[in-house]
């Protein structure tokens, strides 16, 4: 029985002439502790994609069943990691924990919730910095907080929303790394949301790739059967990892193909504007020497 | 990857120990003087630490010399206009004259003080006498004449002095007028703009009335406010501070610098970062919670920069409120000087001009102060 259930779902924004189909007949299975990495183009919807199953909007249709229930707007057990952090900028880093555990688990005794608070930032390693404040962190701090904020909270699926796109190279493998040390430890259903093929090949047991939208749906899964702790220099040398790579790679580029003589022949249309000249006509305030606008320009606008 | 792991841990500060947190780190002032609007000092704490000394002189230097000589130009041009600007009964003052006329002000003060002073130690004397009258009368069994003597001492005691109010006394008016003005509009001010940042629906229903009255001028607002005061306000003894004529002035304070703390509390509530809701929603806050924890605090900079303007256009407006209520306040002490009309009366004028100048600067520097503190990350103002 699988733990997440993504049935059919549909989503698209704006109504009438404006609307736009973002997602079209998502189906994904998910079993309990298993790692899913979601990769696509950056602006296809994926993030559309993670709020729908963080609970954050609703779809237009289908269905989102996490542990044999239909999911009805946000819940603690289904913690999101922002894409941007998230952290509330007047709040320290024990403050920002603190705020999502004292609202969870209102119900525990203040001692409990603060070892649960000085837990969940030992694990990130942010102990020394606790009391400082977001703006003195720097990016993998922010996300380190982001990520203890959210685990203080227990939930069994961790939903990272490309949590590491804004990092640089080196902090972002310390990151993943720890990352994949807690799943390892606690267990959780995660599934991540990347751009990153090798990230996404290091730390998830499957890869499911996204089309290019309008109406994106997901590719042809790819199974990673390696163990974990995975060797990292595996992926740039060893066969198997560069096929993987090969496959995920010819999917891409396939639909970004397909994206471009679809949608606009390889034509590029631009807007209908011509530019005047103002400079020419110097604004004055005299009687009857105001320009009159051209013709293009009130035409254009 | 261990080697890795073990960089970024060292990156990680360590707990400062307590001897570096009381060695005086010229930095750290300078910028804590820079956040309290006090930047001009800044360059002398780093020159006490040692740091860059020439830097810190050459800085030192120019931002005491720029201005004075500014300055200096400035008390020039209106030393040439005191000489040619004459009118009829009076003439523009010259920065001599205007000296010796704050002097003046201040022995007057002075003197006021010191007769006040002493209008209570005669009456204090005369208490005393008659208590002295009272102990006899009590002696002798005389109990009519203790009640009266007694009554007499209480009557002594219980006597206000009437003098002159003093230039002092006044500022002291102005700034009670404006402080109550502006706390009305701060308590009227930031719900009502919280409301209006929350619902699109009252901000709907708000937004032609604070366009239609955010530019009226004080003066207009004075009679409205007036018939409003005589109304509601009784005429308090005039002894007291409380006269109508404060509350009415401080009722124009209100109406006219409302609108910025209104405004600018909308719309810092209205534009709180999606993402910071969006923490709401994943926490499940309820709705008090969400705009305690959430929607305030990440809007408090944009309500302070609100209440930094609405001091300065209270301030600004108290002289002509004041001068329009015949509030005892600066406003009054300007009018009352214009209507004597001599060259002595327009040189205190100009003395009132540089004092409200200067509370008005140091009004704007204390919100400056509150703004910052309630500012974060590096934003700046």
């Amino acid at each position: 029985m699988a733990y997440l259930e993504i049935n059919d779902v549909c989503k698209g924004f704006g109504s009438g002439t404006a609307r736009f189909e973002v997602l079209k007949n998502i189906n994904l299975h998910v079993k309990e502790g298993e790692f899913i990495a979601i990769l696509g183009y950056s602006g296809v919807g994926k993030s559309t994609l993670m709020n729908l199953i963080a609970g954050l909007e609703e779809p237009d249709s289908g269905e989102i069943i996490v542990n044999d229930k239909k999911i009805d707007g946000p819940h603690p057990d289904r913690g999101l990691v922002f894409q941007n952090y998230s952290l509330l900028p007047w709040l320290s880093v024990h403050g920002n924990v603190a705020m999502a555990v004292n609202q969870i688990y209102k119900g525990r005794k203040r001692s409990e919730r603060k070892s649960m608070i000085k837990k969940a930032i030992e694990r990130v390693n942010l102990d020394d910095a606790s009391y400082k404040k977001p703006g003195e962190l720097s990016g993998g701090m922010r996300q380190r907080n982001s990520v203890a904020r959210t685990l203080s909270m227990n939930p069994k699926l961790l939903l990272l929303d490309e949590p590491l796109s804004a990092l640089d190279a080196l902090t972002r493998s310390v990151i993943q790394d720890q990352i994949l040390e807690i799943k390892k430890t606690e267990g959780q259903t995660v599934i991540l949301i990347t751009n990153d093929v090798d990230e996404g090949l290091y730390m998830a047991d499957r890869i499911m790739p996204l089309s290019i939208g309008p109406e994106a749906t997901l590719g042809p899964e790819i199974y990673n059967p390696n163990p974990y702790p995975r060797d990292r220099r595996a992926i740039n040398s060893s066969a198997e990892y560069q096929k993987l790579r090969h496959e995920i790679i010819s999917f891409l580029l396939k639909e970004k193909e397909k994206e471009k003589t679809n949608n606009h022949n390889g034509r590029v249309t631009l807007p209908n504007i011509k530019p005047v000249d103002i400079s020419r006509h110097k604004p004055t305030f005299s009687r009857g020497a105001r320009p009159k606008p051209k013709k293009e320009l009130s035409k254009s606008i | 990857m261990s080697t890795i792991t073990e960089t970024t841990k060292g990156a990680v500060p360590k707990k400062k120990s307590s001897k570096k947190i009381l060695r005086y780190n010229p930095n750290r002032v300078a910028h804590t003087l820079d956040k309290l609007g006090l930047g001009y000092f800044s360059p002398i704490a780093r020159l006490i630490g040692g740091d860059e000394p020439k830097k810190q002189l050459r800085e030192i230097t120019s931002n005491t010399f720029l201005p004075m000589l500014a300055f200096a130009i400035f008390i020039g041009v209106w030393g040439i206009c005191s000489q040619f600007v004459v009118s009829d009964s009076t003439r523009i003052p010259s920065p001599a004259q205007t000296w010796s006329a704050w002097q003046g002000m201040v022995d007057f003060a002075e003197a006021e003080k010191l007769k006040e002073s002493e209008y209570y130690q005669a009456n204090e004397e005369r208490a005393l006498k008659m208590e002295a009258k009272a102990k006899t009368a009590e002696e002798a069994g005389e109990l009519d004449k203790v009640e009266r003597y007694n009554g007499m001492a209480e009557k002594f005691r219980s006597k206000v002095y009437q003098g002159a109010t003093t230039f002092f006394d006044q500022i002291g008016i102005s700034l009670i007028t404006v402080a109550v003005g502006f706390l009305a509009a701060c308590i009227l001010g930031v719900p009502v703009g919280i409301l209006c940042g929350i619902s699109k629906r009252v901000n709907i229903a708000l937004n032609p009335i604070i366009q239609l009255f955010k530019p009226v001028s004080p003066l207009a607002w004075f009679p409205i406010v007036f018939v409003f005061t005589t109304w509601g306000i009784e005429q308090p003894e005039s002894t007291s501070i409380w006269q109508r004529a404060l509350w009415t002035s401080a009722g124009v304070v209100t109406l006219c610098s409302i609108w910025p703390t209104l405004i600018n509390t909308a719309v810092g509530v209205a534009s709180v970062d999606k993402d910071h809701l969006n923490v709401a929603k994943v926490l499940k806050l309820g709705w008090f919670k969400r705009i305690w924890k959430i929607v305030l605090p990440s809007s408090l900079p944009l309500i302070f920069t609100g209440l930094r303007l609405s001091i300065g256009v209270g301030w600004m407006v108290l002289v002509a409120s004041d001068m329009m209520a015949q509030n005892q306040g600066l406003g009054k002490f300007v009018w009352d000087m214009y209507q004597n009309g001599d060259t002595q009366s327009t040189a205190q004028i100009i003395i009132a001009v540089f004092f409200i100048g200067a509370i008005g600067f140091l009004l704007d520097r204390v919100m400056l102060v509150c703004q910052r503190l309630v500012t974060f990350e590096e934003q700046t103002i």
